[in-house]
């Protein structure tokens, strides 16, 4: 056991005292934080908060009752004008964004005029119609009119109430299984190369054969492995600090979502069983790889295979968002490389059967196993194989393992 | 010319019987519409497929349900729906029963504060998804109609305020009275506001020229670096001319790199229209010759220099997994040009100064000048100007990699240092 | 029983036959010579011993049984393909490979320590292994096969890359290692290393034993019938001499079969010739090697 962990210490020095290193760590948070500044960026170009006017000639509006502003929107104030050619001039005077016209039949036609230069923006379309609303409810008591107004908010639950949905859609908490599948997803992107290159270095170090005469061929693979599962765990506990940093963040920000977390903790350690052993899977088939191929740029290559298996359930996922509990999302909840992702977007909005969780975690703990004793395996036909590649077809047909 | 040719040969040879090359390439794209592919095929034959009707009212049947007011609120149940469809019960017990035994399809609780806090719960069987939320309207609109004192007419000038919105634009683009702007539509450009895909043709293009250049100008590091750690790269050099040997790799790999390109192109097309939506593009959308002209000019342009770039950073490097800092440097300018040639039509400042600047910058044209391309029509006098700049710019840095390849860079061990590279690049061009 | 007993070991791959049918014994304390030309089988014979390949049919004992992991430690193993971690400096490499072997890591490093000094390898421990000469990463090599303090050494080439000090320097580790009762296998080319260090010697070709045993019995068994003379002038014809031929000064006399060394002596003497050295011409194990050899390729 000692052996096993000196390998994993020198595995784990070798990759992560590197300069390169840092960059794989920053990569994914700064990936994430880009696209989620895209987001914000294109949604407030989505966004325009120059006043709108109004020519309310059906008098609806005469009261001009202010809409109630939901959530983190600026209030587009609304300026109401006499006559067309008053609004007209505002607008090419770009003054207003946009105004609209209400004509004296509204009220039987419900025809209304919208008159701009460029569309306006989403923030104001929908403080326009909220604004309307609540002018048409001007007759109606304050109670009545503020919560037709307001809306009602629909929270979708579990007949047992343990699983819930808001109106608003999926929260963090329901997310969190997803984002955790994503992470090993990018986990198995990064390690790839720390993978595929622990023993393709013995071998273009030409170490092999002083490293075979001094430990077994599984205790090398299992501490290359534990090293860099362990490499694996400092990328997640990084991330998870950036996001749980990221996430009190938005909440002192307010931003709505990040409010209520609605965390799920049975889903996201039930999500986590399953990642383990389908890391320690796909680690130990990089490595069986890493073996086969003549160098580490060839066999990164292979990585990009398993990474679309793991994608398959996001390809196919219409397929059972519907229907969840489907022939096809049963079958794949339970194989190695699509269980992870299947489960945690069932996960989203439909409880996942606690025996299904149970078979996948025992499927993926039997396939990393049976991967392990490949990769060493692999390792014991190819490690003098210098220059040449090991098939696939040898690694099972060898009766005996020397050569 | 003659051993120009041979290079080009030997790297298409080496290319294309490179099993990771036909895997990413081809393999890839492939998995990924069979995949797709046999999901459609076994969906349409158990009929699992859940139907998305175009006409709902044609299609949709109300499913039954159940509620439980405790608010006291509802009163009447709106006349519009079919009777007998949203039941009443007392308490949750009798609820769960009917919903156990499938008598109703889900049901709701209107607590007693619902007036103040405007909260509802909607049950839903275990085998139904959270995400299902096909007919909560039902109750909402039951709501409505009795906050509004049982008046249909009051509660749907509430529910529907505007049945019909005329739009009008006054900007000169539309001066033709065209409301929607179909003329916009006829070309790719973020002008075009009605299809969104029309409008993100230009920063799709900006992503697929950034990928390709990225993609070809890798594999060409690649294969030299792993020439000069093989030693064959001095052996090869003694044959051929730096230029011969540089010219012949960069025409072979972009090839590669291009099929690579169209191969997945294609793959996402076929994806695009399995997965059920086509191509929403109008029927008077064309794809402009003029712009792929140019396109392939730059493409060419951009590749030719990037693959300098590149081809000089394996020059130096002494072991290709140490490069990672170093091809950082070199594509660098890339970088730039992708991210403005993705936001810039997105902001619908495509024309503005910055990407100008950009589009006739050598470094970031390739990618900045096709965006613009396919936004708007760019004047001649600046296409002119930039295609000129990226020609001058190609054949200096060529010159300058190609002198980088002597023995004394070749066997060096030293480790790649940006500085040793930019004073090469400037000294030799 | 002897720390190494190979009996009949032989090993193809797909068609190639690269050992056929190979036995030697290797005695405790001794430095066992293993010879032969290129593509001969010591290669994979070496690593047939250490299990690092099976062999076809054959039977290897190693330090008094088949080979198991907690053996590994007690054994130091210098490979043909020669590697180090190239990426990390040389005394952190050492102690890595040297905890493999299950040395305590203050042990390691006091030994290491010791032998870097010896070596002079001391002011490059921090450099990375890449920045070192071919010749020292050759010393470094050595000390990583000597580190964990084995019982057993095998070793491929150990001479290579090095300059004369330090190629005395090893033979003297070697025969200093000897001395403690460390038991060594030499595979080299090196073969006037091999006439000053091994006490035996196995000579393979084609994968199979053509020589085998003691040293010099074995150069006396090939020593045939010849006197290597020295004297200050040139020798005439002499009666019973079949051919005088000149090595590097002196003179060797082949002899007639019914003539003796001592006819030769009397004669040299008779005739006042003054000799400034006598001796029986025993043939250098380079001379045997290709004799052999060139017998085998002629059979």
């Amino acid at each position: 056991m000692n052996k096993i962990w000196r390998v994993a210490l020198y595995e784990y020095r070798r990759n992560v005292f590197k300069k390169s290193f840092l960059f794989t760590l920053l990569s994914i948070p700064l990936m994430v934080a880009f696209s989620v500044g895209l987001g914000f960026v294109l949604t407030s170009l989505e966004n325009n908060d120059l006043p709108v006017g109004y020519i309310d000639q059906a008098h609806v509006m005469d009261k001009a009752i202010p809409a109630p502003v939901s959530g983190q929107s600026e209030p587009v104030i609304f300026i109401s004008f006499q006559s067309e050619n008053e609004a007209r001039a505002s607008l090419e005077a770009q003054e207003i964004q946009a105004y609209y016209v209400l004509p004296s039949d509204y009220l039987e036609t419900r025809r209304i005029e919208l008159v701009y230069a460029k569309k306006p923006g989403e923030n104001a379309v929908r403080q326009w119609y909220d604004f309307l609303q609540i002018n048409l409810l001007s007759d109606q008591p304050e109670e009545i009119a503020s919560r037709t107004a307001s809306g009602t908010d629909v929270t979708v639950r579990s007949l047992d109430g343990k699983r819930t949905m808001a109106d608003s859609g999926p929260t963090f908490g329901n997310f969190m299984p997803v984002f955790i599948s994503l992470a090993f997803l990018a986990l198995i992107l990064m390690s790839s190369g720390f993978l595929m290159g622990a023993v393709a270095e013995e071998k273009e170090n030409r170490t092999m054969e002083i490293v075979v005469t001094s430990i077994s061929p599984l205790q090398l693979i299992g501490g290359k492995l534990l090293g860099v599962i362990a490499i694996g765990l400092t990328l997640l506990v990084t991330w998870g600090l950036i996001v749980l940093a990221g996430v009190l963040a938005a909440r002192q920000m307010g931003i709505g979502w990040f409010q209520d977390l609605g965390m799920d903790w049975s889903v996201v350690l039930a999500t986590a069983a399953i990642a383990v052993p389908s890391y320690v899977l796909v680690s130990a088939l990089m490595i069986t790889i890493g073996t086969m191929v003549t160098s580490t740029q060839e066999g990164q290559s292979f990585s990009s295979i398993f990474i679309i298996f793991h994608m398959i359930p996001l390809y196919v996922g219409v397929a059972f968002l519907k229907n969840p509990a489907n022939s096809l999302a049963v079958t794949l909840s339970l194989l190695p490389f699509t269980s992870l992702m299947t489960i945690a977007m069932r996960n989203l909005f439909y409880s996942v059967p606690a025996w299904q969780v149970a078979v996948s975690v025992c499927v993926q703990t039997l396939g990393a196993l049976g991967a392990i004793w490949l990769a060493s395996r692999a390792f014991r036909l190819g490690m003098l194989r210098y220059g040449q590649r090991l098939r696939w077809r040898r690694l099972f047909q060898s009766r005996q393992l020397g050569e | 010319m003659k051993k120009t040719f041979f290079i080009i040969r030997q790297e298409l040879i080496n290319t294309f019987s490179r099993p990771s090359y036909l895997v990413v390439a081809f393999g890839i794209p492939l998995l990924a519409v069979l995949i797709l592919g046999g999901v459609k095929l076994i969906q349409s034959r158990s009929g699992e497929e859940g139907t998305t009707s175009t006409n709902p009212s044609e299609t949709w049947e109300m499913e039954i349900e159940g509620y439980i007011d405790q608010s006291g609120l509802i009163q009447v149940i709106p006349p519009d729906l079919p009777e007998g469809h949203l039941i009443s019960y007392e308490n949750a017990d009798q609820a769960q029963q009917d919903l156990a035994s499938g008598k109703i399809s889900a049901y709701y609780i209107i607590p007693p504060d619902y007036l103040d806090k405007g909260e509802i719960s909607y049950v839903f069987p275990e085998t139904r998804p959270l995400i299902d939320t096909g007919q909560e309207w039902v109750m909402k609109w039951t709501l409505l109609v009795n906050l509004m004192g049982g008046d249909l007419e009051a509660a749907d000038q509430i529910w529907n305020p505007v049945w019909n919105l005329d739009e009008r634009n006054i900007s000169t683009s539309a001066a033709q009275g065209d409301l929607d702007g179909s003329e916009a539509c006829s070309r790719p450009g973020s002008a075009c506001e009605s299809n969104d895909l029309i409008r993100y043709i230009p920063s799709i293009m900006a992503a697929l020229f950034f990928v390709s250049f990225m993609n070809s100008s890798t594999m060409l590091f690649t294969s030299i670096g792993t020439e000069k750690e093989n030693r064959t790269l001095e052996v090869l050099l003694l044959s051929i001319s730096p230029r011969q040997m540089l010219a012949g790799k960069t025409i072979g790999l972009a090839s590669a790199g291009l099929l690579q390109t169209m191969f997945w192109i294609g793959a996402v097309f076929i994806i695009f229209n399995l997965g059920g939506s086509t191509l929403n593009l109008p029927a008077e959308f064309t794809f402009p010759t003029y712009i792929i002209v140019w396109s392939l000019i730059f493409f060419v342009g951009g590749f030719g220099l990037y693959a300098s770039l590149m081809a000089g950073v394996g020059a130096l490097v002494p072991k290709m997994k140490d490069a990672g800092a170093a091809n950082l440097i070199a594509i660098s300018p890339l970088l730039l040009g992708y991210i403005v040639g993705i936001m810039a039509p997105l902001a619908e400042l495509a024309n503005a100064v910055i990407p100008i600047i950009l589009s006739i910058f050598p470094f970031t044209s390739p990618i900045v000048m096709v965006m613009r391309l396919t936004d708007s029509v760019v004047p001649l006098w600046q296409l002119l100007l930039s295609v000129v700049l990226l020609l001058a710019t190609n054949i200096l840095i060529n010159r300058a990699t190609a002198a980088m390849f002597q023995a004394q860079n070749l066997l060096s061990g030293q480790p790649f240092s940006a500085k040793r590279y930019f004073k090469l690049l400037l000294e030799r061009s | 029983m002897h720390p190494i007993e190979v009996s009949q070991i032989a090993k193809s791959f797909g068609d190639t036959q690269a050992v056929v049918d190979v036995s030697f014994d290797v005695k405790g304390g001794e430095i066992f010579g293993l010879l032969g030309p290129n593509g001969a089988g010591k290669t994979t014979a070496i690593r047939i011993v250490l299990d690092i390949f099976q062999p076809d049919r054959g039977k290897v004992s190693i330090l008094g049984g088949p080979m198991s992991e907690d053996k590994k430690d007690r054994i130091g193993y210098m490979p043909e393909e020669r590697g180090l971690y190239q990426d990390i400096p040389l005394e952190r490499c050492l102690l890595y490979l040297a905890s493999l072997k299950g040395t305590p890591d203050q042990k390691a490093r006091k030994t290491l320590n010791d032998y870097l000094e010896r070596f002079d390898l001391a002011e490059h421990k921090s450099k990375k292994v890449k920045e070192l000469s071919k010749g020292m990463q050759q010393k470094a090599q050595i000390i990583n096969t000597l580190l964990h303090q084995p019982e057993l050494i095998i070793i491929d080439e150990p001479f290579t890359a090095l300059d004369p000090l330090n190629l005395q320097l090893v033979k003297d580790v070697m025969q200093e290692l000897r001395a403690q009762g460390v038991t060594i296998i030499m595979s080299t080319h090196q073969m006037q290393q091999v006439e000053e260090l091994c006490d035996r010697i196995l000579l393979i070709n084609d994968g199979i034993n053509v020589l085998y045993g003691n040293l010099d019995e074995i150069r006396q068994r090939f020593s045939g019938h010849a006197v290597m003379v020295r004297t200050g002038s040139n020798l005439p014809e002499l009666p019973g001499v079949k051919d005088i031929s000149s090595h590097n000064g002196d003179f060797k006399l082949t002899l007639m079969e019914d003539t003796t060394p001592q006819d030769v002596l009397k004669t040299l003497t008779a005739r006042d010739i003054i000799l400034e050295k006598f001796e029986i011409a025993v043939p250098t194990l380079s001379e045997i090697f290709i004799r052999v050899i060139e017998e085998g390729d002629a059979k």
